[in-house]
């Protein structure tokens, strides 16, 4: 029982920490940005890249693939996503599905398509409540709720956060005083990506990395973004463990269900909560 | 002349967050009269138009209409039965030619159409709906350009196909937001002729900012401000009222022709 | 090309698409053709969608997969008789559109898009595990028709015919639906939903019939593939072949029937022989939909029709 709830609160910690990007670009564009699910996948690829130059490290290694998705998450945005500004909705979809299915090619082009598994950067396990517990995970969940945290000063209490939360929630207000909101939301869009590829990182370990894995973390992502509310910050953090749970505890009975359950849930939510997007 | 009671509004209510853009607002309208309303940009005229129409929920209150209670109403049901307005910003179906968007108010319309499988399968061109369209065209004076793809409409000719739309309708209570703004002078007269022509035929209410040109079309001038409905009665009484004249001119003169 | 071309093609379409399907027939092989046909289908059921009503969906793989799987099942349980199992098929789209339609179809843009897929996704498991022990799980489930009315459908040129029999009726179908008051409706939701229940419809109403005539139509086109292929497994409505259909929409041109047409041909035609060339296929998709996205939005029928009524401009001035 106290491993099931762990390994939800993890899980749902990872689903968290993708979804704030997926959750902001919703709010800012009205548009689900599939390429985010290339960014999450090439911060794990490149934690693998780099793993052998820091002699197995896996602190170091993770920092350089978080930073290292930057310039990838700028180019995104500057050629893709910032082009579609004024474009319908579906075609916006369209064009960052694209780049998914692009980003997705390079991957196997240079790693192959074969999983390479990563082992526990930690090994070591914590007691709790007479259940052994990875403290690997246990520092996921306490990152994200880390994250949580600083996100929620940066948006409540400085300028830039500020104006932000005003833009999303109305562009046009904002635009006629003279900011540029542009700017902001690249900057968003860039942290977005950042924080996707922490994700990255953080689930290789528990999963495996293959060139697919960003597909499959993504719609169960959307299902969170969805089910907290478009563009709400505190919606995606509850609804990223609210679904994390869910997960684990559709996983403990029948585990190929937890998927196809966090689905299902989305679709009650949607059913009784009214929808404008 | 007036008739009964066709649409009324009871305490009416509607905040955006802190803002009372409508506040408690008790309205009457008689069938066949014509009515304006008017007031400063932000008054909640249009707020409060929005509400009588259904495209949201008041906070609190009640809407009457033909001795309904149609406050939970939908939109389209409202219209159905006989509620048609235009919109502040011209809103017509730019991707479509002219005469298209003119059609399903058309189908509405016509009882003779209300057969599902014709809706769906039936050809939406028929002559006899293409002539009702055109007749409608005529009336607002665009009828030369039933063949154009809406987008590439002046300004003007698109608020003339917004009211042909309204009218194919066959609107018992006709609601105009702001008909006249954005228009050059000689559109303005076009469309002043048509609206003296329909106050006979059905029941109007027309959002104004240009108070000079309503004096002379509507029987009962009501104004709002700050979302309260401050007073109403003839149109030239209003217009010599002191505080009419404060809230109005004296918050912005230039307000005329915006 | 004039517009009077276009009139003439617009009026013979029939026609015009038996000719053309019978005569790729001995160049592409019968049964390449008749994949061919019954992906026009499908992409003719999609763009009533995304075409005309505007609701991108990134789950349309499942209703096609409904239809393959219902017809089989049908044929394993109830009749293998292969009408029998087309009219098991349309009534089982039919009944999944119905069912997911009311939450689906309350929604737009990227929720609409996502629900779909998420759907597709619930779809793909149960078809994989959770129903397993009639679907046969991976391995998938095969099928077998009688023969009805000397119509023998392990026959290629059987199916190739009763095939293109059936895209003509859809064809002829969505030309109805499409160039009626109601298609001109869904234009309108398209473009406006508000401003279309402000002309007295209650868009919810035809959102769903127009959801469920797709869902219908998709899983008809699902029922064609299995009387082709006689079997059927869960990787035929894999979440990610949906951007197959997308791509075919956007390449012919969205929101008319003969976009979709052309738009399947060419979906197919690029699919099955430039693989054989070019290795990074997914980086070419890719590549190809950034192109159709920024630059050539109207699709193939659009930059024809375009170019004629440019022409005819020219000539009026
Ligand atoms: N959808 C909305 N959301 C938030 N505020 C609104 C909305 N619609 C109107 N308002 C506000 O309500 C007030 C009344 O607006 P409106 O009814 O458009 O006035 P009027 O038509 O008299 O110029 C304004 O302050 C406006 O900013
Ligand atoms: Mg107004």
């Amino acid at each position: 029982m106290i491993s099931t709830i762990a390994y939800g609160l993890t899980i749902g910690g990872i689903f968290y920490i993708i979804s704030i990007g997926l959750s902001l670009t919703f709010g800012t564009m009205r548009i689900v940005n599939f390429a985010h699910a290339f960014i999450y996948m090439a911060g794990a690829y490149v934690l693998i890249a780099v793993m052998p130059v820091f002699k197995g490290l896996f602190i170091p290694a993770a920092i350089v693939a978080v930073i290292s998705v930057i310039p990838i998450g700028y180019v995104i945005e500057r050629f893709i996503i910032r082009r579609l500004y004024g474009e319908s909705i579906d075609l916006a979809i369209i064009a960052t599905y694209a780049v998914l299915l692009i980003g997705v090619d390079i991957t196997k082009w240079i790693w192959g398509a074969t999983p390479i598994p990563l082992s526990d950067p930690v090994r070591k396990s914590l007691p709790v409540l007479g259940v052994d517990l990875p403290v690997y995970r246990l520092i996921i969940i306490g990152l994200s709720v880390l994250i949580f945290l600083c996100l929620e000063i940066f948006f409540r209490k400085t300028l830039v956060g500020k104006i932000i939360v005003a833009g999303l929630e109305d562009r046009e207000a904002v635009a006629s005083l003279g900011i540029n909101l542009e700017k902001y939301f690249s900057m968003v869009f860039i942290l977005g990506s950042c924080l996707a590829a922490l994700g990255g990182v953080l689930y290789a370990p528990i999963t495996t990395v293959h060139p697919y894995m960003g597909f499959q973390v993504l719609l169960l992502c959307f299902a969170v973004v969805i089910v907290g509310g478009l563009g709400s910050m505190r919606g995606t953090f509850v609804a990223a463990f609210a679904l994390g749970m869910v997960m684990s505890v559709t996983g403990r009975f029948w585990g190929p269900a937890a998927e196809a359950m966090v689905f299902m849930v989305m679709a009650v939510v949607l059913i009784f909560k009214p929808v404008e997007v | 002349m007036p008739g009964d009671m066709i649409l009324e509004s009871r305490e009416v209510s509607k905040s955006f967050g802190e803002l009372t853009a409508v506040d408690s607002v008790d309205y009457q309208l008689r069938e066949g009269e014509s009515a304006g309303i008017i007031g400063p940009n932000g008054a909640g005229k249009t707020t409060f138009f929005n509400i009588l129409t259904g495209l949201f929920p008041p906070n609190s209150g009640t809407i009457l209409f033909r001795g309904r209670n149609v406050t939970k109403m939908s939109a389209d049901q409202r219209v159905r039965m006989g509620m048609v307005r235009t919109f502040q910003l011209v809103s017509v179906f730019d991707t479509l030619p002219v005469l298209d968007n003119l059609i399903l108010a058309v189908v509405r319309a016509d009882t003779k159409n209300r057969n599902v499988i014709r809706f769906i399968l039936g050809s939406s061109h028929t002559s006899q709906m293409e002539k009702v369209c055109m007749d409608t065209l005529e009336m607002v004076g665009i009828a030369d350009k039933s063949r154009v793809l809406t987008s590439d409409l002046s300004y003007g000719d698109k608020r003339k196909l917004e009211i042909a739309l309204a009218l194919a309708l066959k609107p018992r209570v006709l609601l105009l937001d702001e008909p006249l703004a954005g228009l050059s002078d000689p559109e303005i007269a076009d469309i002043m002729e048509l609206m003296n022509s329909l106050k006979d035929r059905l029941t109007l209410v027309i959002i104004e900012h240009k108070i000079s040109q309503l004096t002379g079309l509507v029987s009962r001038l009501s104004v709002m401000h700050e979302g309260r409905l401050i007073t109403e009665g003839d149109p030239d009484d209003i217009l010599r009222d002191p505080v009419v004249r404060r809230v109005y001119w004296g918050e912005d003169d230039s307000s005329d022709d915006t | 090309m004039k517009r009077s071309t276009i009139r003439t093609l617009e009026k013979f379409n029939l026609p015009i698409v038996a000719a053309g399907f019978l005569l790729l027939a001995p160049v592409l092989t019968v049964q390449r053709t008749t994949d061919f046909i019954i992906f026009c289908i499908f992409v003719l059921a999609y763009d009533l969608l995304y075409g005309y009503m505007g609701r991108l969906s990134f789950g349309h793989m499942l209703y096609l997969g409904v239809g393959a799987y219902a017809a089989a099942l049908c044929a394993e349980h109830i009749s293998a008789n292969p009408f029998i199992a087309i009219l098991t098929a349309l009534l089982s789209g039919a009944a999944v559109g119905l069912l997911l339609g009311p939450i689906i179809v309350r929604t737009t843009g990227a929720c609409f898009a996502l629900i779909n897929l998420a759907f597709n996704q619930v779809g793909f498991f149960l078809a994989l595990i959770a129903l397993a022990e009639w679907t046969g799980g991976e391995d998938g489930m095969a099928a077998f028709f009688d023969t009805v009315w000397m119509l023998n459908f392990d026959n290629r040129y059987v199916v190739f015919g009763f095939s293109l029999f059936c895209l003509l009726l859809v064809v002829f179908l969505m030309r109805r639906l499409t160039g009626s008051p109601f298609g001109i409706l869904l234009r309108m939701i398209k473009e406006n939903e508000t401003r279309a229940q402000f002309l007295g419809y209650n868009t919810y109403k035809y959102k769903l019939l127009a959801f469920v005539i797709s869902t219908t139509v998709a899983a008809f086109a699902g029922a064609l593939t299995i009387l082709n292929y006689t079997y059927v497994t869960p990787s035929f409505i894999d979440t990610t072949r949906n951007v197959e259909v997308i791509f075919a929409s956007l390449i012919g041109g969205a929101g008319s029937v003969f976009g979709a047409l052309l738009g399947g041909m060419s979906y197919m035609a690029i699919s099955n022989y430039l693989p054989n060339y070019i290795q990074r296929w997914e980086m070419f998709l890719g590549i190809a939909l950034l192109l159709l996205v920024f630059r050539f939005q109207t699709g193939i029928w659009g930059f024809v029709v375009a170019r004629v009524s440019g022409t005819d401009a020219e000539k009026d001035q």
